[in-house]
């Protein structure tokens, strides 16, 4: 083989195998602790026993296929490595966690060191690449998320991962966490609700008056500029004040802390996503198309819903596709004002400095994000499928 | 069947359409010709409101169109635009059932006139009716533009450049076409070029437009034969408006009756251009000349073609 056929061809999959393989030799792959609150001792990649080996063997064909020549084959072959890396790690963590288990109290912690996350997150960010790379239709890159949350479901339902930290604070709040985790959609969708009422009207009217587009648009990314945190903490004080000049409105929950600020809040961040998609999606719409319209004799009523308001629905669409991910995201911070959701949980593990229940509550907000993100994505593909 | 009655349109300080009076007549191809910004875009969009007279009245027929409702106007005039405007979402068939869908047409009723449409426009039903805009070619996306203007069966037809975007080639199959539609079925259009070549193919009468007002109106062959204005010279671009002269005017026009000649004989409908490159090619200078049936009629002579370029009202301007 010439010293060209071994080239670096694609240094993005080196750089993330190179981090996977610093990851399994260089630092630490569990933590075995005798409770949730001390760090306790690290164990190294030799502690993962036999299923190790599977990957290591693994990480070894994803280090082989960077120096392969790009092409559709080899960046299948990363892409199952990858895959096969991090649900690897995973299952092997859990089995060391099972054997690390037997005749050790039941506060006992085994969870994954930072070797194993390293591991899981650049085989994950490989199999991303490698996804990118083959440039696959959304419903197949749609089936192979299916494919990784499966290959990561299914050892956990078998019962592999259950002496893993992350799923024994999952038993022990098992009912905190569905409450919370149902508490953060409906959380996400009452603030969408009145973005769209709110958001698509203005939007509309800001298409139809450039006087009025210019400092709305301004003032709506003024507000993207505050801190969430100092947003929550600056709507306290008018609501608390609110609710005590007039009592009766805090019997429609408003009041300075829990669900309203933390609606509010999230309403007017997600505006400005919504408003600029919605103006420059009927700007993009061209005039001679609605010269057309006109001239065969559709009313304003109908050129509007038949004809501009389905022409700009793909970019509508990618507005309400940010709108929902960064809602997703922020909502976890409005736990703080006391809204609930998955960021109470994220936060009760901060203040107790229990790095799984951190986990517990930021993983799922991540998978809503990522989930929420596909689906617009492929709801936009089919729309824009039609129309161009 | 369209009357202009002392029409203006004026935008803010500039008079688009000063003091416009015409008249279209039924069946008649009128085409609007003159340079940008001479008001003739301006005076067809009036037609069907989508711009307002600031003052004068134009009438449909009987009706002063200021007293209809815009869009129930617009149901009843065909409108094609030189960038098409196909609603991209909409397939073929949808698109050109726009306005017969508006009018409230059946089912059945809409499906047959989409496929007459098509087929009359050479569009292969089976192929287009269910394709979508941009699969469509330049000339193609025009056709259907055209078979949707045409699809609520308008009394009047407006056209505003429609086959200005189009290369020479498809451009002179669709004037063809328009001319074959014209004659077919008979409507009333206003057709709005700033191309002399199209609108002396296609106009019935032609009327020059310059600054919002008209300057010279008539039919191809007395404007090629008397341009009457400096515009209208330059329009038919000074030089060569000897050989579009010979290319409207008819053998008819310099017939020789009754007198024989040798050779093949040539059609009286064909231009004098068609005779002169056949003397040219023959090394002639007479031709016979035959009708339609084949019937001998007499014959043209080269002595006899238009020998001055110049206008010859010239000296009256």
């Amino acid at each position: 083989m010439s010293l060209r056929a071994i080239a670096v061809r694609q240094p993005t999959l080196i750089l993330l195998a190179a981090a996977s393989w610093a990851g399994l030799l260089a630092l630490p792959v569990l933590r075995h602790a005798p409770n949730r609150l001390l760090s306790g001792h690290a164990l190294g990649l030799h502690s993962l026993g036999w299923p190790g080996a599977f990957a290591i063997a693994a990480a070894l064909v994803l280090l082989g296929t960077a120096f392969l020549k790009p092409s559709r084959q080899s960046a299948w072959i990363a892409l199952v490595a990858a895959a096969a890396l991090s649900i690897g790690i995973t299952v092997a963590s859990g089995f060391a966690a099972i054997t690390l288990a037997i005749g050790e109290s039941d506060t006992a912690r085994t969870s994954f060191g930072s070797g194993t996350w390293l591991v899981i997150i650049t085989g994950l960010l490989a199999e991303a690449e490698a996804t990118r790379r083959l440039a696959l239709k959304p419903w197949a890159r749609l089936l192979i998320v299916l494919a990784t949350v499966a290959g990561f479901a299914i050892p956990a339902l078998l019962g592999w991962l259950d002496q893993l930290a992350l799923l024994r604070e999952w038993q022990a709040k098992q009912e905190t966490f569905s409450i919370a985790f149902w508490q953060h959609g409906e959380i996400v969708l009452s603030a969408l609700i009145p973005t769209l009422l709110i958001g698509l009207p203005l939007g509309f009217f800001a298409h139809r008056s450039a006087r009025f587009q210019k400092p709305l648009l301004a003032g709506l990314s003024l507000i993207q500029t505050i801190p969430s945190i100092a947003m929550f903490g600056l709507l306290m004080a008018p609501l608390t004040a609110l609710g005590e000049a007039a009592p009766w409105l805090r019997d429609f929950g408003i009041c300075g802390v829990g669900l309203t600020p933390a609606i509010i809040a999230l309403t007017l961040y997600a505006l400005l996503p919504v408003v600029r998609n919605t103006v420059s999606g009927l700007d993009s719409v061209p005039f001679a198309i609605l010269d057309a319209a006109r001239g065969q004799g559709l009313t304003p009523t109908q050129i509007f819903f038949q004809v501009e308001a389905p022409l700009a629905a793909p970019v509508l669409l990618a507005g309400l596709r940010i709108t929902v991910v960064q809602t997703i995201g922020l909502t976890a911070v409005a736990a703080l004002i006391g809204a609930g959701g998955l960021g109470a949980i994220m936060f009760q593990g901060l203040f107790a400095n229990a790095n799984d229940l951190i986990l517990l509550g930021a993983i799922p907000i991540v998978l809503l994000a990522v989930a929420a993100d596909i689906l617009f994505r492929l709801a936009a593909d089919s729309l824009r499928k039609r129309t161009s | 069947m369209i009357t202009f009655e002392n029409v203006t349109r004026i935008f803010g300080t500039w008079k688009a359409v000063d003091n416009v009076s015409l008249k279209v007549e039924p069946g008649e191809l009128l085409v609007l010709i003159g340079p940008s910004g001479s008001g003739k875009s301006t005076l067809l969009r009036m037609v069907n409101r989508l711009i307002e007279p600031t003052f004068g009245t134009i009438k449909l027929g009987n009706d002063n169109i200021a007293s209809l409702q815009p869009e129930v106007l617009r149901r009843r005039i065909g409108y094609a635009i030189q960038s098409v405007g196909l609603f991209p979402h909409w397939t073929v068939e949808r698109n050109i059932a726009t306005v017969p869908a508006l009018l409230g047409w059946s089912k059945e009723a809409i499906a047959k006139r989409v496929e007459e449409l098509l087929v009359l426009l050479q569009l292969d039903p089976a192929r287009y009716r269910k394709a979508f805009p941009h699969e469509l070619s330049g000339g193609q996306a025009q056709r259907v533009g055209v078979a949707r203007a045409l699809a609520g069966n308008p009394e009047v037809l407006l056209m505003d450049e429609p086959f200005g975007a189009l290369d020479p080639i498809t451009r002179a199959a669709l004037q063809a076409e328009t001319l074959r539609i014209q004659r077919q079925l008979g409507k009333t259009i206003l057709f709005v070029t700033h191309d002399m070549d199209e609108a002396l193919r296609l106009g019935t009468r032609i009327v020059v437009l310059d600054q919002g007002k008209p300057v010279r109106i008539g039919t191809p062959a007395e404007i090629v034969a008397d341009p009457g204005h400096a515009l209208v010279t330059e329009l038919l671009g000074g030089e060569s408006l000897g050989l579009r002269r010979l290319s409207i005017e008819t053998v008819a026009s310099r017939l020789r009756k009754g007198e024989k000649a040798k050779g093949t004989a040539i059609a009286a409908t064909a231009p004098l251009g068609e005779a002169l490159a056949r003397m040219l090619s023959e090394s002639v200078e007479t031709l016979p000349v035959r009708d339609e049936a084949g019937k001998a009629l007499g014959s043209v002579h080269l002595s006899d073609f238009p020998r001055t370029l110049k206008p010859k009202k010239a000296v009256k301007a």
